[in-house]
């Protein structure tokens, strides 16, 4: 007989609240893997769109309080093409807006001889022909969510504009947006002359020792602007941190009620086992055996509960992008790092919860447990 | 994605406070004085632009009309310029209301319908409906904070925020639609949360409430504005998208050459 | 004259704050490779008595020492405990989720045993006590006297030095009882360990070689056979 038999045959004992337990914990751990995998889903999907892009490096304003960097002039890229190893700089306007009766859109406006437009792959239609063309194109999500098809007329802040295509990309992102040529974007969004990102390629070949060096070169020589990596990006992205901000914040109330329940449970079955505990301490068991037996209990519950938790969350992400709210919006990502972290987070709370209990546990006096009955 | 920005609308007018605090001093309380001055300054700007949505819902069968706004104001000096400009759907776009007001606030402007009309504001004319929606001309261009009768009548907490209540009267008979303003400030924000418009009688007519507030910078803005006439058959949404202010917007902006211009 | 294994020196104890007087005054020695019983009627003080042997107690008053040293400089109880003492209690005190095999396996996971050689020994001692074929069973499943035989051989696991019993037969018929305490004897003679016995039932404290005799708290007498 080894140690757990002990541990697993005291769950044994009391199936329904075990079960009971492990169903509370599955379910605060399923939350926190759909949250986060739907959030980590979700800053992927940007990082993809610039990598998508060939960008290795972004250069934007430092602003704060806005959601959208602030524009500056277009002809700072001159200056950035002049630094060692720069290949290309293109600049893009970037702006959220109220499109007609639909929900707030990521409107991009791009050059059309950059190289942003390499990556889109249009199913339907045709890019913008030249820069004095009202026409924009679209992303198949941006289709569905604003109702309309190729030919139709869209009605982008005070001027109207024919979608001319529709378009696919390997980023989610991009698939809710519409994109039109630069100087439209500038004209209608009364930024003439202006971008708000800069897309920075390399020469090809350059290493990331190369990147970063660049990185710091610009953050040096141009005060006021930062430039980030693809994932930087990603990670530094208001939205971003909102969703992630949620997520946690959710989790971590869904966590608290599965520790209240692991506690609660634990704390009922050391007290059905005072008795037992006595006996244990009396013929010689020390105490720190008693705190590890409980803590093994809780955790084995946790553990448990844990795995349950992972498989629930994965069937909840698939549901959840089947709806018709986020579908093709964000894809959640199930991957090996968040099956990992779902079963630590699990495990602490099995360590959490168990902790006062075995620790209550442990401190009962050996004559006076052996005396309770 | 996001929806936060701001609306600045009824609640930003970037008004000459000071000038008028020191005139109307005579007849407003001192503290009413004090707080009106705290959420002016705090909205003061050169120059702003915003877009909203004006969603208008018919009570009975629920149908929502979505119109697109422009909202772009000017200071120069004490006299403001404010436009209000519908750019979509077709049916209403290029329809405009330009509010200017002089340093002694004296109201004109004109409202502008395509392709080429254009009507002076009169008292009648501001009574009308702005864009079929439940606000009038009247609730976009009064001015009540400068109504010589301002008292501070009360306290009452709205969404969560402990407000005063400031009652505003026009002197002698009323010129603008309403004899009398309730509204709930927050002076923590310094921002009005529920502003409530009576007639003459004694009646309350409409009913105005930010719904949502938030954040920028330093300053606590409206997102969302619920307007509720007391009798009437729709209410309707003001729902800001974006919001930039201290900016410098163009005086030609504000020409009848460059308003009719955006209905072409 | 063999050695002394326990000095027990004017040991009191008492308990709410002295109120209850259990033990008034406890002065004896238990030396090595002894049968000694505690007799007495309920309530005298000898279970009181038989918790501060096994260190499951302290004394108010006095000191007990072991091989000459006090168990109040024992650093950790529970492995002195587990290593130099077993237990046999009135009513088994064998956790009822486990079979007779893993009961008496409990103690031995203070031991560097492994899991194979706990279990030889276990089936061992199990089949000394004459429950070979019971290895299995659950204790709810099994009689007094068998459980009682269980809980003997679990205080058998870790080869104690001392075994303490409270009331070993309080729970079984006489048949039983009898049986248990053959048991008992022939393990004292086996393997000349160090036994004390509480009991109030005279026909038990005749299997010992010695009977310490307690009354409210004192030792009346104190005669070896």
């Amino acid at each position: 007989m080894s140690f757990l038999t002990i541990v697993f045959k005291n769950l044994l004992r009391r199936r329904t609240r075990s079960l009971l337990t492990i169903a509370g914990i599955a379910i605060g751990i399923a939350a926190v893997v759909a949250l986060t995998s739907i959030a980590w889903g979700f800053e992927k999907s940007w990082e993809q769109a610039y990598r998508a892009r060939g960008t290795d490096l972004v250069v934007t304003k430092i602003t704060s309080q806005s959601p959208m960097p602030a524009p500056f002039n277009e002809k700072f890229a001159a200056d950035l093409l002049k630094l060692p190893r720069v290949k290309e700089v293109s600049g893009l306007l970037t702006d959220l807006i109220s499109i007609e009766d639909a929900p707030t859109t990521l409107v991009f406006g791009w050059a059309l001889d950059s190289f942003l437009w390499d990556h889109l792959k249009v199913v339907k239609g045709r890019k913008p022909s030249g820069d004095d063309e009202k026409a924009v194109v679209i992303g198949t999500v941006a289709a569905d969510m604003l109702r309309k098809s190729i030919g139709a007329k869209i009605h982008i802040e005070a001027d109207e504009f024919t979608i001319c295509g529709i378009f696919e990309s390997t980023a989610l992102v991009e698939n809710g947006a519409v994109i039109m040529s630069l100087r439209q974007l500038q004209r209608v969004t009364e930024n003439t002359g202006k971008v708000n990102f800069l897309n920075v390629k390399l020469e090809p070949g350059s290493t990331q020792e190369q990147v970063e060096s660049l990185r710091k070169t610009i953050k040096e020589r141009f005060a006021g602007f930062n430039a980030f990596t693809s994932s930087e990006v990603a990670q530094s992205n208001t939205a971003i941190q909102a969703a992630k901000g949620m997520s946690w914040a959710t989790s971590l109330i869904a966590l608290i009620v599965g520790a209240v329940g692991v506690t609660n449970t634990m704390l009922m079955s050391v007290f059905e086992r005072i008795h037992e505990i006595g006996i244990l301490l009396a013929i010689g068991w020390r105490r720190s055996r008693i705190v590890r037996m409980i803590l093994y209990e809780s955790m084995a519950l946790s553990f448990l509960g844990g795995l349950a938790g992972v498989a629930l969350g994965f069937v909840a992400i698939k549901v959840i992008q089947t709806t018709p709210m986020i579908h093709g919006k964000i894809e959640g990502e199930i991957s090996a790092a968040l099956f990992g972290l779902a079963i630590l987070v699990a495990l602490a709370l099995g360590v959490f919860g168990g902790l006062y209990p075995a620790v209550r546990g442990s401190r009962l006096s050996p004559t006076a447990a052996l005396r309770y009955e | 994605m996001m929806k936060p920005f701001c609306l600045a609308l009824l609640l930003t007018l970037p008004a000459p406070a000071l000038l008028w605090a020191a005139a109307a001093s005579d007849q407003a309380n001192p503290a009413a004085t004090e707080l009106i001055d705290k959420v002016i300054n705090a909205r003061k700007t050169t120059g702003f632009r915003i877009r909203a949505k004006l969603i208008v819902v018919q009570a009975g069968s629920g149908k929502r009309q979505t119109r697109q706004l422009l909202i772009k104001g000017r200071r120069d000096g004490e006299a403001t310029k404010i436009l209000y400009q519908a750019l979509w759907p077709d049916a209403y776009k290029g329809r405009a209301l330009l509010v200017e007001k002089s340093a002694d606030h004296k109201t004109t402007g004109f409202l502008f319908t395509p392709p080429d009309k254009v009507t002076p504001l009169t008292p009648e004319v501001m009574k009308q409906p702005f864009l079929e929606s439940d606000l009038t001309l009247d609730d976009l261009a009064e001015d009540y904070w400068h109504w010589p009768l301002q008292k501070i009548v009360g306290q009452e907490t709205v969404s969560g925020k402990s407000c005063q209540i400031l009652e505003s009267r026009p002197a002698g008979r009323p010129t603008a639609g309403y004899a009398l303003v309730k509204t709930w400030i927050c002076p923590d924000l310094a921002l009005p949360l529920r502003v409530h418009l009576f007639d003459e009688g004694g009646q309350l007519v409409k009913r105005i409430n930010v719904e949502k507030f938030f954040q920028q910078g330093t300053r606590w803005v409206p997102a969302t504005i619920m307007i509720e006439p007391e009798h009437g058959r729709s209410r309707t949404t003001l729902d800001g998208s974006k919001s930039e202010r201290d900016l410098d917007i163009p005086v030609e902006d504000f020409a009848l050459g460059k308003i009719k211009s955006l209905a072409k | 004259m063999s050695a002394v294994l326990i000095e027990v020196r004017d040991v009191q104890r008492s308990f709410d704050e002295g109120r209850v007087q259990a033990l008034r005054g406890a002065d004896f020695t238990i030396e090595e490779g002894e049968f000694a019983a505690i007799v007495g009627p309920s309530g005298c003080g000898k279970s009181t008595l038989l918790q501060l042997l096994g260190a499951l107690d302290e004394p108010s008053e006095g000191e007990i020492l072991f091989r000459g040293k006090s168990l109040l400089e024992i650093p950790d109880l529970c492995r002195f405990r587990a290593q130099t003492i077993g237990f046999v209690f009135q009513s088994f005190h064998l956790l009822p989720t486990l079979t007779a095999l893993e009961n008496v396996q409990i103690p031995m996971f203070e031991m560097p045993w492994s899991a194979a050689e706990r279990r030889r020994r276990a089936t061992e001692l199990l089949k000394s006590v004459g429950l070979g074929e019971r290895l299995h069973h659950l204790p709810p499943k099994m009689s007094g006297g068998e459980r009682q035989r269980v809980a003997i051989a679990r205080s058998l696991a870790n080869e104690p030095q001392l075994l303490l019993a409270d009331e070993p037969t309080g729970n079984l018929d006489s048949a039983n009882a009898k049986r248990v305490m053959e048991h008992l004897q022939s393990i004292h003679q086996q393997r000349g360990m160090t036994m004390v016995v509480v009991t109030h039932d005279w026909n038990i404290a005749n299997f010992a070689d010695r009977v310490i005799r307690i009354l409210d708290g004192r030792i009346i007498s104190d005669n070896r056979t």
